[in-house]
């Protein structure tokens, strides 16, 4: 019965984006549109990146061909819904109930448009090994480890909330023309993917760290852009 | 690391569809083995049980236990600690004993039976008297039963699937896992992934036929299932003489005396895979030479006093379904079918004797058991046994077709040729050792020029029975000696053999029909009604080549002759040497309905016993995977980090949201653009 198994990685893979979702985006509608809306963007570009992939017949078999024109198609994918999204302002104005605050805080719909594309790409990226880990069976019959089911589930998490703090991250250097963290965003992302591409030797917990190091490291970038601070972190736990 | 691969594959999934349309490589192929499947025990019903073996819906898993010794197995029953478990045993270990104690244990979830290395002294799970309830009150005797090493095991409902399993590929591979995650420190099974089977082989019917058929028929949605089918096929028969006169061959030969030749057609066993080389190939290699040579004797001469039908009964293990089906339409005139005006109507009375040719291993004697002695036709046999040795029994009649003859013509002059005395002297009955290696069997590849063979085999056997028979049945309906030098031709017996036995797309199979078929035996389990049976069209075609009459050239216009309810024209080879060379032939053979009629008579009763009543249950999937079951531990850490983060990620996310706006800072909107 890996039922278990099955519910363990959703709760996983899934449960911190549902967190978000339920607390920061399901109360106001023009959010939920933002998030789909991003979400069909990240879908758009994989499907260029598939169609890329399937012309370029020499290169089929070599991954690290796809993953990097498919970082680069995701990236383009995220410029082009930030032109759509700081376009579309004036018409959100009109009709969102707390419209100050959606469009005062430019880190709003970036957040959002990021967890929408992290929300697809996670789901993506597990639902078919979810799919097969309701079986009686686990991993490791044919080489692999029992832990497969959890490493991806972590793998995919990961990736859900990087693509949240690059949106944060990448639609506010594109506000205030800092090339340099775009450069930054892309070039975490290419190496996050390709780190991906090192399981074959070194095994689930030498990607996992770096991964996640990765992470913390966009996490605090993220924060401190969205107007974090240390001192900001200390007032709102000390609770004054 | 294999498992690497696969992480990066799925991360890649992110690129694309990639794998849909590359190599299509799932995480499935990678955590499950699937394994020959194809040899599962089935569920079948009759009036008042279910029998065999049937899965859990979505299949039985169990972690493997590889037993090569009787101890082996006693040891998982008594010590194992990691329930339930899949045992993979030896055919020498799958006795009756063994199956009760399987089936009153609960640790045990399915069970895999391989072929044993050493030879078997007996196995066969017929019932020591087959067909009880159909044969004639009294003639098994409890202490002289026909089948005495029967265990009755294809007759019990056992509540765990079985699969049979010959595929070394298969074996080596759950033999290897095994070793590797579950044969040592046995205390500690539960703490660890085992190696374990998924057997799938789910029946849907359940409780007896009558309940199934009333539920197949019930009409309540417009989607009916089918939960289970009658057990069905066809009989063969054909005549001797045309039963039609006539210039034309038009007008009914009416009024004319018979002679019937019988046979079976059919075995089974507890998977699904048949042998049957001594029952039923011995006697139907018999037939075939004997009708052969019959023809061979009676070509040119149609002085005939009585006509010969050879008819090969089929489904006769399962309650005689055959001769019932036969017996039933003979006593109401509807045999053969479209009799009355086109074809003269036969009925019981008009059987003047009744030969019946069951299992003829090679043994010293054969023996003609009767219970109404055909005295003459017994001294024609003597007279015509030539080197045989020929016995008589009177005491109780082994199981045949013979037996529903009996009872609805009690008078019936009739004897059963058979090469054992009491038991029988095959100690694989309806099993998947009754091979070509228990009839001593070896293919001669004779051709008509080489007739010499040296040393005794099976084929000289059935040629010298076949040719004591035709001789006797010569005389019979001529009333004359047969004074010729002709004798049962070994080359077609040796061919049928090997036909039946080893390859199926054989020089007989070849001479009467084109399809080129796989060279293997075919299978000899009657089957359900509605499913093809190559088998029974190609034994028809064989008795209709050799009982046919020659009428010109093979050619197209050949099947063009005028269509006759009584005779079929086919181009067939002219001869076993000569393939290529077609002739057309004019054949009597034709077949008739093998269903019993138990389902075809309205409200028919099911509780009176008087037909047989077998079907066979429907299933889905029929799968055998081999993968690794995780541990408890495992699992719960898995639910528990799952759950952990889940909630945590509720409470942080939840907190952040609530101090947002202490947590950052309303940023300028004057913000000055900043460089790196």
């Amino acid at each position: 019965m890996t039922l278990v198994e099955f519910f363990g990685c959703t709760f996983l893979a899934f449960g911190p984006p549902f967190a978000m979702f339920v607390f920061t985006i399901a109360h106001d509608p023009v959010r939920i549109i933002i998030l789909i809306a991003a979400a069909f963007f990240w879908l758009v570009s994989l499907l260029l990146s598939s169609l890329w992939w399937y012309i370029v017949v020499p290169l089929r078999q070599d991954l690290a061909f796809g993953v990097v024109f498919s970082v680069f198609f995701q990236e383009t994918f995220r410029y082009i819904i930030y032109k759509i999204l700081r376009k579309a302002e004036n018409g959100l104005k009109k009709i969102t109930d707390d419209s100050t605050q959606l469009i005062e805080n430019k880190h709003i719909l970036a957040y959002v448009s990021g967890l929408g594309f992290g929300i697809i790409s996670g789901a993506f990226s597990l639902v078919n090994i979810l799919a097969d880990a309701v079986g009686p069976g686990t991993m490791g019959l044919k080489g692999g480890n029992e832990m497969f089911f959890l490493t991806s589930a972590a793998t995919g998490l990961c990736f859900t909330l990087l693509h949240t703090f690059w949106g944060v991250i990448f639609f506010n250097a594109l506000d205030n023309s800092n090339k340099c963290y775009v450069g930054v965003v892309v070039v975490s992302h290419l190496l996050s993917s390709c780190i991906t591409l090192l399981n074959f030797k070194v095994g689930p917990a030498g990607t996992l760290i770096p991964l996640y190091f990765n992470l913390v490291l966009m996490g605090l970038m993220a924060y401190r852009v969205a107007g974090g601070s240390y001192a900001s972190f200390k007032s709102c736990i000390t609770f004054k | 690391m294999d498992f690497n691969k696969k992480t990066t594959l799925f991360r890649l999934i992110i690129i694309s569809s990639v794998l849909m349309i590359g190599n299509g490589i799932r995480t499935k192929d990678k955590m499950y083995e699937n394994i020959d499947a194809s040899k599962a025990c089935f569920r079948r019903l009759n009036a008042t049980h279910q029998i065999g073996c049937t899965s859990e819906r979505g299949g039985s898993t169990g972690a493997i236990h590889f037993c090569a010794s009787q101890s082996d197995l006693d040891f998982i029953i008594k010590n194992g600690t990691a329930p339930p478990y899949v045992p993979i045993i030896p055919t020498n270990l799958f006795t009756s004993e063994n199956i009760a104690r399987l089936k009153k244990t609960p640790k045990i979830s399915g069970l895999l039976v391989y072929p044993s290395e050493s030879p078997l002294q007996h196995f066969t799970h017929e019932q020591q008297c087959p067909n009880p309830a159909s044969s004639l009150p009294g003639s098994c005797k409890a202490t002289n039963v026909w089948n005495p090493h029967g265990t009755g095991l294809l007759y019990h409902d056992i509540p765990f699937p079985v699969f049979y399993v010959e595929s070394v590929e298969s074996l080596t591979f759950a033999k290897e896992c095994f070793e590797k995650y579950n044969n040592f420190s046995f205390g500690g099974q539960r703490d660890r992934s085992l190696c374990s089977l998924q057997l799938l082989s789910f029946m849907y019917a359940a409780t007896n036929s009558s309940t199934c058929i009333r539920r197949s028929n019930a009409f309540t949605n417009l989607n009916p299932v089918r939960f289970c089918d009658p057990l069905g096929d066809q009989n063969v028969w054909a005549a001797l003489y045309p039963l039609v006169k006539g210039a034309n061959l038009t007008e009914p030969n009416r009024n004319a005396k018979y002679i019937i030749v019988g046979a079976r057609l059919d075995t089974t066993s507890m998977f699904d895979k048949t042998a049957g080389a001594v029952s039923p190939v011995t006697g139907l290699v018999a037939l075939l030479a004997t009708a052969k040579l019959l023809k061979e004797m009676t070509t040119n001469d149609n002085n005939y006093e009585k006509n010969v039908l050879f008819v090969i009964f089929n489904g006769e293990t399962y309650d005689y379904i055959g001769s019932q089906r036969f017996v039933y339409e003979l006593l109401r005139g509807k045999f053969p079918a479209k009799s009355g005006d086109y074809l003269p109507e036969i009925t019981i009375d008009d059987i003047d004797l009744f030969v019946e040719l069951s299992q003829l291993n090679w043994t010293e004697t054969v023996v003609a058991h009767y219970l109404n002695k055909p005295s003459d036709f017994l001294l024609k046999l003597y007279a015509n046994k030539g080197g045989l040795n020929l016995d008589e029994a009177s005491d109780g009649l082994p199981p045949g077709s013979l037996h529903t003859f009996l009872k609805n013509r009690t008078e019936l002059p009739s004897l059963i040729l058979t090469d054992h005395r009491n038991g029988y002297l095959n100690n694989f009955y309806n099993s998947i050792y009754d091979n070509a290696t228990n009839l001593n069997y070896v293919y001669l590849n004779l051709s008509k020029s080489s007739d010499s063979v040296v040393g005794d085999n099976i084929q000289k056997h059935i040629q010298n029975v076949s040719t004591m028979l035709a001789k006797s049945l010569y005389s019979e309906i001529t009333s004359k000696s047969y004074f010729g030098e002709k004798i049962a031709d070994l080359q077609f017996i040796d061919e049928l053999f090997y036909c039946y036995l080893e390859d199926s797309n054989c020089r007989v199979h070849q001479a009467i029909q084109k399809l080129e078929l796989r060279q293997q035996p075919l299978s000899l389990y009657i089957g359900v009604e509605l499913a093809p049976h190559f088998i029974t069209t190609l034994v028809g075609l064989t008795l209709g080549w050799v009982t046919g009459d020659v009428v010109g050239e093979g050619n197209a216009n050949c099947t063009n002759e005028p269509k006759n309810y009584a005779l079929r024209y086919y181009n067939m080879s002219q001869s076993l040497d000569d393939l290529n060379t077609t002739l057309c032939y004019r054949i009597t053979m034709n077949f008739t309905e093998a269903v019993s009629p138990a389902f075809i008579i309205d409200g028919y009763d099911w509780s009176s016993g008087q037909y047989s009543t077998w079907t066979e249950s429907t299933w889905g999937d029929i799968k055998l995977r081999i993968f690794l079951k995780p541990s408890a531990a495992h699992e719960n850490m898995t639910i528990a980090i799952g759950s952990i983060v889940f909630i945590f990620s509720l409470i942080f996310v939840y907190f952040v949201k609530s101090r947002s706006h202490i947590l950052f800072a309303p940023q300028l909107p004057t913000l000055a653009p900043t460089n790196c």
